[in-house]
């Protein structure tokens, strides 16, 4: 199954050769919370699948988010609807609505407010025609909390156990954060995000293969993978995974839809780019140990630098 | 052992203990005797509620208890009012934990310690305990400890 990105249109995630944990957040200037790519049919089957087969692990919700998730999928039906008319439609009658999916051929009757129309919960039925994870934070007594999600394409960590975290809980895994007080400066970040002024920024990891449901639930199979790259596997079995992560503020709810692109590229492909190709050999080489430890970039790290080494070597830049 | 950290510049200081908790708590009140801070500790001639109740705005307040107590005493000082900033725990002696499994997420129940590793109850899959914490569990996640 394609499961790679093109060239082109990778959200390629580095500046200069240093990286370190920042709020790197930008406004979004192109204010929509999804975005549909090539691979949309194939992702979505994915998806699906997923969410048949493991529902607990990809979908969990706590009860008093049903409103907010309501006011979600009246998001996302919009932005799919305004940015892409040709493959979705919407029709609206009153609290009668009909939602059209032309790519995949399915139409959704359901009344709005009502979960008794919809075949699941809100949340997890727009989750189902988006390439995204989406997650739900909720904000009160000035903190924001993970109290629903849709999430199959996970970079190791478990939603069924975040589930109800705040923001500084769920964080709390990742080396520094705390320590240099980027947690508390993010969430209050976080707690000024206005309706109508989305903000986004993109995360990055290596992945030893190209799975996109890399979740801690299957960590013990697809680990597995990191023990087996070698200089001459290396370009076409490890990936470059980036997410790219939107933050929308709900006027209604007063919460925050969180959603996340996951996108793959394989290194052979990133190196035939010259200048990425320097520009992440400096950046690993440089890497603090408890980055690469947490990445879990520990037992592939220096194959993956030997590689992009030899194709700098290659094309004498190095 | 945890230890208890003087917190300074507090109104009045609360300490609440069994007789090993005191030892624990020792050092602190040496510092709030230091300070020249009103304190007071609590005797169980009164129940710990009322005492805690007759207490004004601005208290600060130390609880030290076996690990298996504390988690029922910090429900009774919130309870009262007494916040997270508030107030410190301190827990000694053995800490049962509920551990996560990420696998299977059943959860297992172990005696804390650190750098811990565990089998999993339900999938037997090996786990190296973390405190990375969820308060809706009241558990402990594992990861994989051997890939
Ligand atoms: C508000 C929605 C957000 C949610 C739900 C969220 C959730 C998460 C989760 C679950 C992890 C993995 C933690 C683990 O290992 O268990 C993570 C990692 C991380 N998050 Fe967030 N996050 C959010 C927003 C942000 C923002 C706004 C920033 C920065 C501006 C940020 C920065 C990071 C960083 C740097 C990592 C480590 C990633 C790595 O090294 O690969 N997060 N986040
Ligand atoms: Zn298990």
């Amino acid at each position: 199954m394609q499961q790679t990105d093109d060239l082109e249109t990778f959200p390629y995630p580095f500046k200069g050769e240093v990286y370190r944990y920042s709020n790197n957040s930008a406004p979004l200037d192109f204010p929509s919370s999804i975005e549909i790519t090539p691979s949309y049919i194939n992702e979505m089957n994915l998806k699906r699948g997923l969410l048949n087969q493991h529902p607990e692990r990809c979908y969990q919700s706590l009860s008093h988010t049903l409103r907010g998730q309501w006011e979600i999928l009246e998001m996302i039906m919009g932005h799919l609807t305004s940015h892409y008319p040709d493959q979705f439609s919407l029709d609206k009658q009153n609290d009668e609505w009909t939602f059209h999916n032309k790519i995949l051929q399915e139409k959704q009757y359901f009344i709005f407010g009502d979960e008794t129309t919809l075949p699941c919960e809100p949340l997890d039925f727009i989750g189902r025609h988006v390439q995204e994870d989406l997650i739900f934070m909720m904000q009160r007594d000035g903190d924001l909390f993970l109290d629903a999600g849709q999430l199959c394409f996970p970079a190791n960590w478990s939603l069924a156990f975040d589930l109800g975290m705040s923001f500084r809980e769920i964080h709390h895994p990742i080396p520094g954060f705390k320590e240099e007080g980027l947690d508390e400066r993010i969430l209050q970040f976080l707690l000024q995000l206005e309706a109508g002024n989305p903000w986004w920024r993109k995360n990055w990891s290596l992945m030893a293969g190209n799975r996109l449901d890399t979740s801690l639930e299957t960590f013990d199979v697809w680990g597995k993978g990191r023990k087996g790259v070698t200089l001459n596997n290396a370009g076409e079995f490890v990936h470059l995974r980036v997410e790219v992560q939107k933050l929308f503020r709900l006027p209604r709810s007063g919460g925050i839809l969180f959603t996340i692109h996951t996108h793959l590229i394989s290194l052979e492909k990133l190196a035939s780019k010259a200048e990425w190709a320097e520009q992440f050999y400096h950046i690993l080489c440089e890497l603090p140990d408890n980055i690469v430890d947490y990445k879990g970039l520990s037992l592939f790290k220096n194959q993956v630098i030997e590689y992009l080494k030899g194709r700098l070597e290659s094309r004498g830049v190095l | 052992m945890q230890k208890a950290l003087f917190v300074s510049g507090k109104r009045k200081y609360l300490f609440c203990a069994d007789q090993n908790g005191m030892e624990i708590l020792q050092p602190v009140i040496d510092l709030a005797v230091a300070e020249k801070a009103p304190y007071e500790i609590y005797s169980e001639a009164q129940p710990l509620i009322e005492w805690l109740k007759k207490q004004k705005m601005g208290c600060y307040l130390y609880v030290a208890a076996e690990w298996a107590k504390l988690d029922s005493l910090k429900n009774l000082t919130e309870e009262v009012g007494f916040s997270e900033e508030e107030a410190q725990y301190i827990g000694y002696g053995e800490r049962w934990v509920k551990v996560f499994c990420c696998r299977c997420h059943g959860i297992t129940e172990v005696i804390l310690q650190e750098k811990q590793e565990i089998a999993c109850s339900e999938c037997d899959l090996l786990l190296e305990v973390s405190n990375h914490y969820s308060r809706l569990k009241n558990a402990y996640l594992g990861y994989v400890a051997k890939l």
